[in-house]
């Protein structure tokens, strides 16, 4: 009966990752479940909305997990990984892309959208945010993406980005300020 | 603190990241810094955008790629290969069978029924049922439409039971739903505020049986009952016997409240101007605080705040209402100036008078000659609400308890210089607080 019930019971991340070393896909089929999330909205938000990028980078990240699995210290936290991949990967794809990359298209496309629906409202405004905050240098771009994505503290996000709490603050200072900028026009609908 | 500013922690209060202490003090110094509560209002608006961006789930196709390059396979697959021809042919007597069987199921219809304009008026279920599998197996299934994957390698069609069966098989991410965001609370992302009763029953939308109330609803208490509002996750609001309350606007940039008639306590932890309580005589705006606000049948309402400060605003007059003060508003009249707790019942009956009475000069005159210094808080107010001919005096009366710091002039003064008087106004302030002490 006990048996029976642990079937049921969800595996922790130790033990997901324990099974991943083993090279279980089924343990990775459940990462990604629980991670997905987190890497492509964090990769498309840097990209400005640019879902193609994103795709193509959380790809990239989740099978350099699954190779590199073996490297992942278990005193480390597997969020900080996770988050330090995907900026770097998104960091070093801006590299290669940025003589060809504009964000102007996009953004004059997803600004003329309007819709009466609060759903469709809600889900442009959010495309209209990522396409500023992916306007923005990476230096305000990223502490703003890890502070509303994923809710982290001001602590959490100076670990992930190997910098003091007060350049955090001071990061978001400017941030929140130049996005407040940019979105001028909005700030009714807010 | 950068030049006694507090510009570099602003952020962080308006993200929550501050203790109580350093919170509070913040909190105090954008009241009586106009560029630091610019700067503030400015951060607050662009964390207010940031806060709309919702997270997204990566689509399928991207797990399909993850395992394909896994498995060694080139994951952008041509759409065409000899490999996919027994596929393709099993894909086309399936289409062509399926075509087959619609067209004589709707033949022999017609043939029985001997109308064909009447059949495709009001098809028989299994003509429609044919006719809307049809084109969905065309469109998934036919290599030359859909040069995807066939479905047997896509983790959506792999069925549970060989997912149980083959251990080491990839899971297959299921259809996601969209989780709730952790930044916003639920009740606030829905506009939905909890209702608790203190006590008897009150009523929220004119049902007794209700534990939440939604925007443009009403809570109402009669003589028996009071009940305990939960302000989204910024404080909560007591609402006393025979009040109505209406929930007006909850959403990140503004909680809004419309106290119609009674009473109600407010305690609220919030970055200033969250939290707004509508009477029908002024709009009381929250700068982070706790008071007690009262509204008459006749629309008139006072307001006593116990911690903090409260602006009363309306039709372009305010009243910075702090901690151990009061202010009335009169419907149709305005708003009232503060009035120090401990202040006369003479000196409170003069500012009545001057704020909403006839004998203004009279009364004039007597809140210049009976205010202490306490009573600053007063007489600062008296600028805007006097003509020009008279601000001369006011400014006597206010140096004579107040020195006014250094450029700041009579003549500014009298020409209403907005920096001027908030200068003057972080001395009031300062001399409030001192003379709160010693009370």
């Amino acid at each position: 009966m006990e048996n029976a019930a642990r079937m049921f019971e969800e595996p922790t991340e130790t033990e997901l990752l324990a099974e991943m070393r083993q090279g279980s896909r089924r343990a990775f089929g459940r990462f990604y479940e629980t991670h997905q999330r987190r890497v492509f909205s964090v990769a498309v938000t840097f990209f400005g909305g640019n879902r193609e990028i994103a795709e193509d980078i959380t790809q990239q990240i989740f099978v350099r997990i699954f190779q590199k699995v073996g490297d992942f210290r278990e005193d480390s936290n597997i969020r900080t990984w996770i988050y330090r991949m995907t900026i770097n990967a998104c960091i070093d794809e801006q590299r290669k892309r940025r003589r060809f990359f504009s964000l102007d298209g996009f953004f004059g496309e997803i600004r003329s959208k309007r819709s009466e629906d609060e759903a469709i409202r809600q889900r442009e405004m959010s495309e209209q945010v990522r396409a500023a905050i992916g306007e923005l240098k990476e230096h305000y771009r990223i502490p703003l993406m890890l502070k509303y994505l994923e809710d982290l503290s001001y602590e959490e996000i100076a670990t992930i980005l190997e910098c003091s709490v007060g350049t955090v603050s001071s990061r978001l200072n400017r941030g929140h300020k130049k996005l407040a900028k940019r979105l001028a026009h909005l700030k009714d609908l807010i | 603190m950068e030049n006694g500013h507090c510009i570099d922690r602003l952020s962080a209060y308006v993200n929550h990241e501050l203790s109580n202490d350093e919170r509070h003090f913040v909190a105090e110094h954008i009241l009586a810094c106009p560029d630091c509560r610019a700067v503030h209002d400015e951060i607050r608006t662009g964390s207010a955008f940031a806060s709309q961006l919702l997270p997204i789930d990566a689509p399928e196709h991207v797990w399909i790629e993850i395992e394909r390059t896994l498995d060694g396979r080139d994951p952008k697959t041509p759409w065409f290969s000899f490999a996919m021809l027994p596929r393709i042919a099993f894909v086309a007597v399936s289409v062509f069978v399926l075509v087959a069987g619609v067209y004589f199921v709707a033949y022999r219809n017609a043939g029985n029924g001997g109308d064909i304009a009447k059949v495709d008026d009001q098809p028989t279920p299994s003509a429609v049922d044919s006719a809307a599998q049809t084109p969905i197996v065309n469109a998934q299934e036919t290599p030359g439409i859909q040069p995807e994957p066939l479905p047997a390698a896509s983790p959506a069609s792999t069925s549970p039971q060989s997912i149980a069966e083959v251990d080491n098989s990839p899971v297959a991410p299921s259809i996601r739903e969209p989780k709730p965001r952790r930044a916003v609370p639920a009740t606030e992302a829905s506009g939905l505020w909890k209702v608790e009763t203190i006590e008897g029953r009150p009523q929220i939308a004119e049902s007794f049986e209700r534990e939440n109330i939604r925007i443009g609803e009403y809570l109402e208490t009669d003589k028996n009952s009071s009940a305990r509002v939960i302000v989204a996750d910024i404080g909560s609001v007591e609402v006393a016997p025979n009040s109505r309350l209406k929930l007006v606007e909850s959403k990140t940039t503004e909680h809004r409240l419309a106290l119609e008639r009674g009473r109600l306590h407010a305690r609220i932890f919030a970055p200033p101007r969250l939290f707004i309580v509508d009477t029908p005589s002024a709009a009381a705006v929250d700068l982070g605080c706790e008071y007690i606000l009262e509204v008459n049948d006749a629309g008139d309402s006072v307001l006593r705040v116990t911690g903090g400060y409260v602006a009363l605003e309306n039709d372009g007059v305010e009243s910075i209402v702090p901690a151990l003060a009061s202010a009335v508003t009169k419907k149709g009249k305005g708003i009232g100036m503060p009035v120090a707790d401990s202040a006369s019942d003479s000196f409170r009956n003069a500012v009545m008078v001057f704020d909403f009475g006839e004998r203004r000069d009279e009364a004039f005159a007597k809140i210049l000659e009976e205010a202490r210094v306490v009573d600053s808080l007063t007489i600062w107010h008296m600028f805007a609400r006097v003509d020009e001919s008279r601000r001369g005096d006011v400014f006597e009366a206010l140096a004579s308890r107040v020195k006014p710091p250094s450029k700041v002039t009579k003549d500014g003064i009298v020409r209403l210089d907005r920096k001027m008087l908030e200068r003057w106004w972080a001395e009031v302030e300062n001399a409030w607080f001192d003379q709160s002490e010693t009370r």
